[in-house]
């Protein structure tokens, strides 16, 4: 590690935050060199704010240094949007962690950004409301990393994803510059939506301090369905089906053949030989509408080739089909010590083409790809499972081959993890360079010196 | 200095730990965060680093193992801790481990002359708090009348754990009178220490030790039940069981201990309630399972007494309480703050008992041992 602050820099640093929250030491600083990517750089130094006047002031003096300015809160991202690639300061969140207030009336929530997206969801429910985005992170990850990710979750087929629920923010820009966007408003047609433009640039254009999230009344009831096909295109054709009756669900997973294979390892799951693929659904609204749903899931099942389907009524037995899907994580990792997740998204008619051709792809190399994910949204996890450094090659090679074909369908490389440094190499592909060009001109206006984040997204 | 010679590649960096440590969510400082710990091992013989310095951060553990619970990969870094602790003996840890290893002596000297406890400066800066630790009242809310014995009679001995047994005979007492009622119950063993304190404070030996004496007790006994009334005590004797090397006799080890609340709730309709506090908090030990945590809760549940839940960790620490006494009282010091500081709380860990003792000294905290009364 080249040591990147001088004296007087790390003096200001120690002036600015005092000495408990300023690390410049390796042994503390490591972790901050990681995040759920695995990749790893050192950064300069860690500093810890408890409040918006020491980013500002931060902000102003990095601008001036140029020394590159990374958000932290908790790392959950798996693309390195954390990870200090060009060394500077990571500037963690994890003390900017108020809710500072729920509106019953405006049905909105203002928060920081180290608030655990679950525990603001648990707050907003004691009041009966509801803020439906929940990535699999959900327990651990923040809003503001949510925010700088725009992370999706199983909801997003019903709900939409987490930039769905952003009507305010303040950012402090390069420079010390504070913009706040948006409100509690609901409709704003004036001007560029610059807020929009915030979430999901992974950092790269401001630290985020201050957010108004929408919130929504909490479902009165839920049901939750587990059903068996005899192949995936038998399961996307149901699926439309309903759909197309007006049934949109909260949750709409599928597991390929192979998930159900690496689950059976480990979870007591009863499905016969023949089922190949499986749809778990999750329907929420009123007591009466459930009911309604629940009826018409029976009808649509019974005429269709679906082989079994259990339903879940009561939260436990929910609970329990659930846990299949909480399985395919740790199952999965019987199949490899390490894996490449990726979270392509494609027009739904294409999963069953896209999951054959990862499923070839892997054979190919040799090498084990799972297929999974949010069905509703067309949004697929390719779990691709190595161990050891020689099959680590042949998995690199199955990732860039499943993402060029993934661009040719007209799907993207990420609907919800974010590009961070992991698939830099593939978003120009999918974009063009025009586009890419425009998006570092935007980055120039608002850091025109390059401190935020430098060398993510695009 | 010797050089930690293993290392933890297994880690995804997740960050599943983050939700349940509770250093890192009392202190919001990551580098003390599981994964961080995970990664620092991780790296250690890649990367030049000051071992001192790694050895405070690994050092910022309670041993409460909650990371191991969640972790999808498995890894148990308390025991990965406690390893290191064993090839890096420090004198603070050592001091630790003869306290706990002298804990009768030192029960004297606590209760009976404190004057001299000069000598070990831990037991000095909490030298008010043995005291009313160890006379408090005890609640007597649940009037326990038995007419008959419940259910047929097999051989069981009490295991009361070091501190239920030299600074809270009470629980003692009261665990015979319920064993009492299932088992015909052995007069009290000579029992060594569970083995937690010393396996957490890298006292492998002794640990060892300590359950070889234990084992061998139980087999000399006929291989009775052990019933058990400290969470932390049932889960080291349970873990224990691993180092016995007949997989008949370690089945037969682990069937025969038993946590006392899972017996005690079945003397519901047995119980009447003499109601004297408003509510409670009921403390849910690191160490207790699920399972056992429910049974108790839907217990006061069906008795209708009004009762809170505190789910987060008591933050006692073992060797951690004399390694960084400043962690561990901020620990309990928060649990007090977000219950309210004259609440009543009660534990069915004596480890957690004692921690709130230590970090409230005018407070209530109890066992649930303490709640009954037999008429």
């Amino acid at each position: 590690m080249k040591k990147k602050l001088n004296k007087g820099q790390e003096k200001f640093l120690l002036s600015l935050f005092g000495p408990q929250d300023v690390l410049f030491q390796r042994e503390e600083l490591l972790i901050y060199g990681t995040d759920a990517s695995k990749e790893f750089a050192w950064p300069y130094a860690v500093v810890r704010p408890s409040k918006v006047e020491q980013i500002v002031e931060l902000l102003k003096w990095a601008d001036r240094e140029g020394v590159p300015i990374i958000p932290r809160a908790r790392a959950t991202n798996v693309v390195g949007a954390c990870v200090p690639v060009h060394g500077g300061i990571i500037v963690s969140t994890l003390k900017l962690n108020r809710i500072l207030d729920i509106d019953e009336v405006d049905f909105v929530a203002e928060v920081e950004p180290g608030v655990v997206t679950a525990h603001l969801q648990q707050e907003v429910r004691k009041k009966g409301l509801f803020y439906p985005p929940d990535p699999a992170s959900v327990n651990i990850s923040t809003i503001g990393g949510n925010i700088s990710q725009n992370a999706g979750g199983l909801s997003a087929v019903k709900y939409g994803v987490t930039k769905d629920y952003v009507l305010g923010m303040d950012v402090v820009l390069a420079g010390g510059r504070i913009l706040s966007l948006g409100g509690r408003i609901r409709k704003d047609v004036v001007g560029l939506d610059l807020k929009s433009l915030m979430v999901g640039s992974e950092g790269t254009l401001g630290f985020f301090t201050h957010f108004t999230l929408k919130l929504l009344p909490l479902p009165e009831s839920s049901v939750s369905i587990l059903v068996g096909f005899p192949s995936l295109d038998e399961l996307v054709f149901n699926a439309i089906a309903l759909l197309k009756k007006g049934l949109i669900p909260s949750a709409m997973e599928f597991m390929d053949s192979g998930v159900i294979k690496c689950i059976k390892e480990i979870y007591p799951l009863d499905v016969s030989s023949k089922v190949d693929s499986l749809l778990l659904l999750k329907f929420d609204g009123n007591k009466r509408d459930i009911k309604y749903c629940v009826n018409e899931l029976d009808k649509i099942f019974n005429d269709s080739s679906a082989i079994f389907w259990e339903k879940g009524v009561d939260p436990e037995k929910e609970n329990e089909l659930w846990e299949v899907r909480r399985m395919i994580n740790p199952a999965s990792h019987r199949l490899g010590d390490n894996k490449i997740a990726l979270d392509i998204c494609v027009p739904r008619s294409k999963i069953p083409y896209i999951v054959r051709v990862s499923k070839q792809i892997g054979e190919k190399y040799s090498v084990i790809v799972l297929c999974f994910g949010h069905l509703g949204d067309g949004n697929i996890h390719v779990n691709i499972m190595y161990s050891g450094g020689e099959n680590q090659i042949g998995a690199i090679e199955v990732k860039k081959e499943i993402l060029r074909h993934t661009i040719q369908v007209g799907g993207t490389i990420s609907g919800e993890h974010g590009v961070g440094i992991l698939k830099m190499d593939f978003m120009e592909t999918q974009v063009g360079v025009h586009a890419k060009k425009i998006m570092k001109k935007i980055k120039k206006i608002f850091d025109p010196n390059n401190i935020m984040n430098p060398g993510k997204a695009y | 200095m010797h050089r930690f010679d293993f290392s933890i590649t297994t880690c995804l960096l997740c960050g599943k730990c983050l939700d349940v440590c509770p250093v890192f969510n009392g202190t919001y400082i990551e580098e003390f965060s599981p994964r961080a710990k995970a990664f620092l091992l991780n790296k250690l013989n890649e990367i030049p680093l000051d071992l001192v310095k790694v050895k405070d951060i690994l050092g910022k553990c309670v041993g409460c193992g909650r990371c191991g619970s969640v972790c999808p990969q498995n890894i148990d870094l308390v025991s990965m801790l406690s390893q290191i602790r064993a090839s890096n003996p420090t004198l603070k840890k050592w001091a630790y481990s003869k306290a706990v290893e002298h804990l009768p002596g030192i029960s004297r000297l606590l209760l009976h002359s404190l004057d001299t406890l000069d000598i070990i400066p831990f037991f000095k800066k909490y030298e008010g708090v043995w005291r009313i630790f160890s006379d408090q009242k005890q609640l007597n809310i649940l009037k326990v009348q038995i007419r008959k014995p419940i259910e047929k009679r097999e051989k069981a001995v009490i295991f009361s754990g070091c501190i239920g047994r030299y600074l809270k005979d009470s629980w003692s007492i009261k665990a015979h009178k319920i064993a009492r009622l299932y088992f015909e119950v052995c007069e009290d063993m000579d029992w060594a220490c569970c083995g937690y304190p010393f396996f957490f404070a890298g006292q492998l030996d002794k640990a060892k030790g300590n359950f070889e004496k234990n084992y061998n007790l139980w087999k000399k006994l006929h291989m009775p039940k052990i019933i058990v009334f400290c969470a932390t005590c049932y889960f080291a004797l349970k873990k224990q069981s691993r180092l016995i090397p007949d997989e008949s006799k370690r089945k037969r080890w682990l069937d025969s201990i038993i946590l006392l609340s899972d017996l005690f709730v079945g003397l519901k309709e047995y119980i009447h309630i003499d109601l004297h506090i408003k509510e409670f908090v009921l403390h849910k030990p690191c160490h207790m399972s699920d399972l056992s945590f429910d049974r108790l809760r839907s217990f006061f549940n069906t008795l209708n007494i009004k009762f809170s839940l505190n789910t987060n960790c008591c933050g006692f620490g073992g060797c951690t309480r004399v390694e960084n006494p400043e962690l561990c009282d901020m620990l309990g010091k928060s649990i007090w703050d977000k219950v309210g500081r004259d609440s009543v709380i009660v534990s069915g860990c004596s480890g957690c008992v004692l921690q709130f003792a230590l970090t409230n000294p005018m407070s209530r905290s109890y066992h649930w041992l303490d709640l009954i009364d037999f008429i």
